[in-house]
């Protein structure tokens, strides 16, 4: 039986693999057949991941990008790493950028370290990896890159001005990078999920200290919470042939968001 | 800085293979030396050798040993 979404063989890197999203996708991505390689910033929560994953040959590397992109920026140390990635001539059929970190912080005290340790971890890092990866040493023709977004950069809240910003910075590049790898026909977009039930989301409403977060974020959309998993499905299917037509784009599985 | 690893610069600044790219090749013979990679060849000679080329100098390029001469601190 055909399977449109198979990944046997395919080859994805994916950050911010240790918990939420970014450990469902790589979970599902394995379980569709494919060679999945973890980062994250911790290196147990990453081999939690890696033991979870059907199949042989995964590989994970600690990484945090607050210090790779914070002050002094190692300009080597991504190209290096992706040299590792790429031994042996394999090169990558898909990167899916998970890695994020949400801040609850009112304008009058959002310091500009503040701001930068957030779109270090949520954009630089998207833009600095996609640019290694596609370097065609990195990356095959026709492969996938997904940066994971969120309905706030459309939809924003109050005293989120540095996630909010982040990944409408993400929003507004993903169309300019499809443009620029068109000739590899290498595909670029963006999964905008509503609330999903992760870890961030528990801290994002302890930071709140707001019983009722939950209440209110259910309510915001026709279905409610989503799970992890409903959003690796959606990286499943950009990463895979049966969406060979979608590029530039920004997917919205967020249940309804209203 | 050694001609090897100059290659190896403008190997990465117009995305070619190492070993496609020699100091002999016309540049107008490389179908990945367009304006974009121009571009790249400026900011590269920026960010490595912290040095300024002219429009008219880029012009007077016709091959990568040419470039390569360019690439002095």
């Amino acid at each position: 039986m055909k399977n449109p979404m198979d990944l046997s063989n395919k080859y994805i890197l994916i950050t911010g693999a240790s918990s939420g999203i970014g450990k469902a996708t790589a979970i599902y991505c394995a379980e569709l057949g494919a060679k999945v390689v973890l980062m994250g910033r911790n290196t147990e929560k990453l081999l939690e991941t890696k033991k979870l994953l059907p199949g042989e040959d995964h590989q994970f590397f600690a990484m945090d990008f607050r210090t790779l992109l914070g002050n002094s920026v190692r300009r080597d140390y991504l190209s290096e790493l992706f040299g590792q990635i790429t031994a042996g001539d394999r090169k990558l059929d898909g990167f899916v950028h998970c890695a994020g970190i949400a801040s609850v912080m009112p304008l009058k005290s959002l310091t500009i370290e503040r701001l930068h340790e957030v779109m270090s971890v949520n954009f630089y890092s998207f833009i600095e990896m996609t640019r290694n990866y596609l370097k065609k040493k990195n990356s095959n023709d026709g492969s996938s890159i997904i940066g994971i977004s969120s309905v706030l950069a459309v939809r924003p809240r109050e005293y989120e001005l540095a996630y909010v910003a982040s990944k409408a910075a993400m929003d507004a590049a993903v169309p300019v990078i499809a443009m620029e790898s068109a000739k590899r026909r290498i595909r670029v977009n963006c999964i905008a999920p509503g609330s999903v039930n992760t870890e961030m989301a528990a801290n994002m409403a302890r930071e709140y200290k707001n019983q009722n977060f939950q209440e209110k974020q259910k309510k915001q959309s026709i279905f409610g919470w989503q799970q992890p998993e409903d959003i690796a499905k959606v990286c499943a299917f950009l990463l895979s042939d049966a969406s060979r037509a979608f590029t530039a784009q920004v997917l919205r599985p967020d249940g309804g968001y209203r | 800085m050694t001609n090897e690893k100059k290659l190896e610069l403008l190997a990465e600044t117009m995305d070619l293979e190492a070993e496609d790219i020699t100091a002999d090749k016309v540049l107008s013979d490389i179908e990945e030396w367009d304006s974009v990679s121009a571009i790249s060849f400026i900011a590269m000679l920026d960010d490595e050798f912290g040095k300024t080329i002219s429009a008219g100098d880029l012009k007077r390029c016709k091959t990568v040993a040419d470039l390569m001469e360019q690439m002095e601190e």
